[in-house]
Parts: structure tokens; C-alpha cells; sequence
């Protein structure tokens, strides 16, 4: 986990960039986030000012942020998420046979028209489609850095017209859950619901980067969980292909 | 002067053989702790079987908790091999996630230490267990995959995380996403456990013992039975497959909906 804090739990007071008062606290919560930066390098981090360079010059603007977006510490819930945009900002993939690569940083951004936190609500995150909103919680900023990134791409799939939305589980492991399965499984195109989104996702991550064994198996792995307990109508067939068997 | 700094280099040298000693000691006295609940909750499970072939993680716990005084150069050996095998965890943790000629070699140093150490390092990652639930999924699924590519005893890992008694999460308020907790980890480190040592048996780089088999079909079937997430029981079922136990796979069948049934058969059957 390369952040714990809560999020907008700021170190800093005041309205300027740069932390006002508590230098030394800050000076270690610095310092720790760099360790923990220093320590969990599995994807490429960025430095702190670059990041916030990013959130002031690019992200708040272009993701339309909704709050005061003054502060921005190293770990905090601005940098977590300023973390997710810029690890869609810098995927790159090799096109496929008819020439065509996703850019998730484009798609988020050319729908979403607002984002929200909401301190009281217990989700990750939601989709408000009526709004063009994306509204984060404060678990969104404690989960992995990959999720949060697949989340904002979950999340975004919510927002389209198109969309039709989660269904009751039929099975597995969340058996009559509202809302907790896709109803279909799309074979890992664009169509579907959230859950569509997150292995169209991951699909391209793991067949279209450049990425070592261990970091496709972190990645089949998240796809596993996913297939076929998220997919009410799922074949044997799609299940072992999908599953990486 | 002179006697400033020898009393200053030997309080130097206590206090970091204390820092050393003491959280050591801790953790040892913890592993003790969590193993003497694994070692009966294991016989538990076992109680019906005639002979209960038992892993070699657990035959470490046996002679280390056994109430055995470990001599001094086995706690040497023990720490040094801890030592050893964190330094590689600490390159995995360095590793680029594009560096695959760097991750083959990380495997070819896990494999030099494994060999060279089995014994004690079956101690070591049993007792490791927590932390490796807390760890990255990429150093966590690295010490396993080591383990299940170059031990005797491929199959000790599935066992020692399959007696873990596994970190509970408080009921989660949102079934749509799913947080990254401890819990979460431990069965994204289980299901992938399953995953390395069937996919292993399948292309016949490791064998399993048939007392090391029989132990871990025992082990599988129930909760292969009662496994809500079909995640898990897929790869519980088809480990069951690589390793042909056909009645194991019918009498956990049993367990699951008609639907779910269908899907882990399709599964089962697809070429």
C-alpha cells in the first residue's frame, strides 16, 4: 500500500501549494512517503513536484476536481489521485491487428465532467451518468495503486449512455448481491457494464504493454477474481480462455 | 579518549545486537504462537486419516515448537538464511515491472537459496506468512512461485497458506469494488498458489510425493466443497485435475449450486 493516510488529511494549513506551518511533521511524513516510494518502485512513481506540477498544470482542470485543490502533499489524497491519472496519462500499448489502442487518460477525461469526494459515503467510488460525476470515497484512496487507476476507467464505463448497469449476482461469490455483477460477459470489449470495463482494462495491459511474468501475474490474477464471478452469463469456454489457463 | 570510544563502540554494538535480538525473539515467540494453533488445527483436520502425512513446513514447527531449545548455530543459520532470502525479496520489491531478464535472474538467486537451505527456509516463510499478506502481490507471488519452481516440496506452500488462519476484514459496505485489505490479499495469494502448482504439475517440472498428494487432496476437498468464490474453486478443482483425483472432484462438486456446477465442469471439460 503506498498510501495510508487518509485522504485530505493534511499536514499543511493554509491555501498556498506548499505546507504552512508543522515542517518538521511534514518532514517526516515526507520522508516516509519517499521510503515507501523508494521501497515499492513496481511501477515506475514519479517525484512528488512532478506529480503536483501535473495536478495544478493539467489533471484538476482537465478532470473538472471540484474542491479546493490548493493543497497537494506527498502522501495525501490529492497525490493518490493525482497518482491514478498519471498512471493513465503514461500507459502506452502496442496497437492491435486493426491498428487500434485505447487512451484511458483521453476517454476519463472527454466524459467525466465533475469529480467529487464525499468524506461520508462508504463506496470506492461512483458514477452519477445524469451528471457526467464521478464521486471518490475515502477507501478509494487507501486501495492499490493499480486498482485506483482501473477504478476511474470502472467508474467512467458508468457514464456512458450505453451502459447497462450492474445486475443481481447469479452465483459465486457475491450470490444475490444487488448490483455486484455485470450481467453479461463481453469477451473483453468495450460493451457491457463496469466490470466489462475493468477486464477490457486489464486485457490491455496484460496483451498490449511491455510488462515482466510476475506483473502479468499480479494482472491475470486481478482478472480471475473477476472471471466469472462478476459475469451472470459466462461461458466454460470464455472462462478458461479469459482466466490465462 | 581511548576509553570513551571502546565504551562507546561496545554500547554500540549491544544496542544493535538488541535491536537485533529482540524484535527476532518477538517474532519467534509469535510464530510459536500462530503455529501451535496451525499444528492443531491440522491434526484436527487430519484426526480421521490412518496415517497423517504431515509437510515439511510442519515438521520444522513440530521440532521448533515441540518445546526443542534451539542451539545457537541454528539460530545463527536460520537468521542468516532469513537474511539471504530477504535480500532477494528486496531486489523483487527494486524490480522494474517490465524487467523480465532481471526477474529471471532473481529466480535463478531464489533457486541457489532454496536448495542450498530447504529446511530452514521452510520455517522462515512459514513464520513469514503474515508479513507476505501485508507484502506487495508481486513479492508475495514471487516467494511463491520460488518455492513451488525449485523445492522438493513444492506442494509445503499451498499447505503452510492453506493453514494460515487468514486475516478477516470487517463486512465490506461495497460489494461493487473491492478494496485491497489484507484479507483480499491473502486469497489473491491463495488462488494464485493453486494457479503456480497446477500450472507446474501440468508441464511436468515438479512432481508431488504421493504422501505429499494425498495431504493436500485431504486438505483441498472440503474446501473445494463449501468455496463460494468461484474464483477459488476453479482453481481448487482444476489443482484436483492436474493431479487426476477424480472422486475428489466429484464428491466437491456436491457442494456447489447447479449453476455453479456447470460452470466448473465447462471448465473442467474445455480443451
Amino acid at each position: 500500500m503506498s498510501f495510508l493516510h487518509p485522504p485530505f488529511y493534511n499536514m499543511c494549513t493554509g491555501a498556498t501549494t506548499r505546507c504552512v506551518g508543522g515542517s518538521n511533521v511534514n518532514m517526516i511524513w515526507v520522508a516516509l512517503g519517499l521510503s515507501v516510494l523508494i521501497s515499492k518502485p513496481v511501477l515506475a512513481a514519479p517525484q512528488c513536484i512532478d506529480l503536483q506540477t501535473q495536478w495544478q498544470d493539467h489533471y484538476v482542470s482537465d478532470f473538472k476536481v471540484d474542491w479546493s485543490t490548493a493543497s497537494f502533499t506527498c502522501p495525501g489524497g490529492e497525490s493518490a489521485l493525482a497518482m491514478a491519472f498519471y498512471d493513465l496519462q503514461t500507459m502506452s500499448f502496442k496497437p492491435n491487428k486493426d491498428g487500434y489502442r485505447p487512451d484511458f487518460y483521453a476517454l476519463v477525461k472527454g466524459l467525466v465532467k465533475q469529480f467529487h469526494f464525499d468524506e461520508s459515503c462508504k463506496y470506492l467510488a461512483l458514477g452519477y451518468r445524469s451528471l457526467g460525476k464521478i464521486t471518490l470515497c475515502n477507501p478509494f484512496f487507501k486501495d492499490s495503486r493499480e486498482d485506483r487507476a482501473s477504478t476511474l476507467v470502472h467508474e467512467t464505463r458508468h457514464l456512458q449512455s450505453d451502459d447497462p448497469a450492474h445486475v443481481t449476482c447469479a452465483g459465486g461469490k457475491y450470490n444475490g448481491h444487488t448490483g455486484a455483477c455485470d450481467d453479461t460477459f463481453y469477451d473483453g470489449t468495450w460493451q457491457g457494464s463496469g466490470f466489462n470495463a475493468d477486464i477490457f482494462f486489464y486485457s490491455w495491459n496484460l496483451n498490449g504493454a511491455d510488462k515482466n511474468e510476475l506483473s502479468r501475474a499480479v494482472m491475470q490474477n486481478e482478472v480471475n477474481t473477476m472471471i466469472p464471478d462478476r459475469f451472470n452469463h459466462i461461458t466454460g469456454e470464455q472462462t478458461k480462455k479469459w482466466r490465462g489457463n | 579518549m581511548a576509553r570513551k570510544l571502546i565504551v562507546t563502540t561496545a554500547l554500540l554494538a549491544l544496542g544493535v545486537a538488541a535491536a537485533v535480538a529482540v524484535p527476532m525473539s518477538r517474532s519467534m515467540h509469535a510464530s510459536k504462537t500462530e503455529n501451535g494453533t496451525l499444528k492443531a488445527e491440522h491434526s484436527v483436520r487430519l484426526s480421521s486419516a490412518p496415517v497423517a502425512p504431515v509437510s515439511r513446513f510442519d515438521q520444522v514447527v513440530e521440532t521448533h515448537g515441540g518445546g526443542a531449545r534451539e542451539t545457537h548455530p541454528r539460530s545463527a543459520g536460520m537468521a542468516e538464511v532469513k537474511r539471504e532470502w530477504a535480500g532477494v525479496q528486496a531486489k523483487v520489491r527494486q524490480l522494474d515491472s517490465t524487467d523480465q531478464a532481471g526477474l529471471a535472474e532473481l529466480y535463478a538467486q531464489a533457486r541457489t537459496v532454496i536448495r542450498a537451505n530447504e529446511n530452514a527456509l521452510s520455517k522462515v516463510l512459514t513464520n513469514s506468512i503474515p508479513e507476505l499478506v501485508n507484502a506487495s502481490l508481486e513479492e508475495s507471488f514471487f516467494t511463491i512461485s520460488a518455492w513451488i519452481r525449485a523445492s522438493e516440496h513444492p506442494a509445503d506452500i499451498v499447505q503452510a497458506l492453506l493453514s494460515y488462519e487468514p486475516p478477516i476484514d470487517p463486512p465490506s459496505t461495497d460489494m461493487h469494488h473491492v478494496e485491497q485489505t489484507p484479507a483480499v490479499r491473502y486469497e489473491r495469494m491463495e488462488s494464485y498458489a493453486f494457479k503456480e502448482l497446477r500450472t507446474q504439475l501440468v508441464l511436468g517440472n515438479i512432481k508431488l510425493e504421493p504422501s505429499a498428494q494425498k495431504s493436500l487432496v485431504e486438505t483441498l476437498v472440503p474446501r473445494a466443497t463449501r468455496e463460494q468464490s468461484l474464483n477459488l474453486a476453479l482453481e481448487q478443482f482444476q489443482l484436483l485435475a492436474a493431479l487426476e483425483e477424480q472422486a475428489a472432484i466429484q464428491t466437491a462438486l456436491a457442494g456447489h449450486s447447479p449453476r455453479d456446477q456447470q460452470i466448473i465442469q465447462a471448465v473442467l471439460s474445455a480443451r
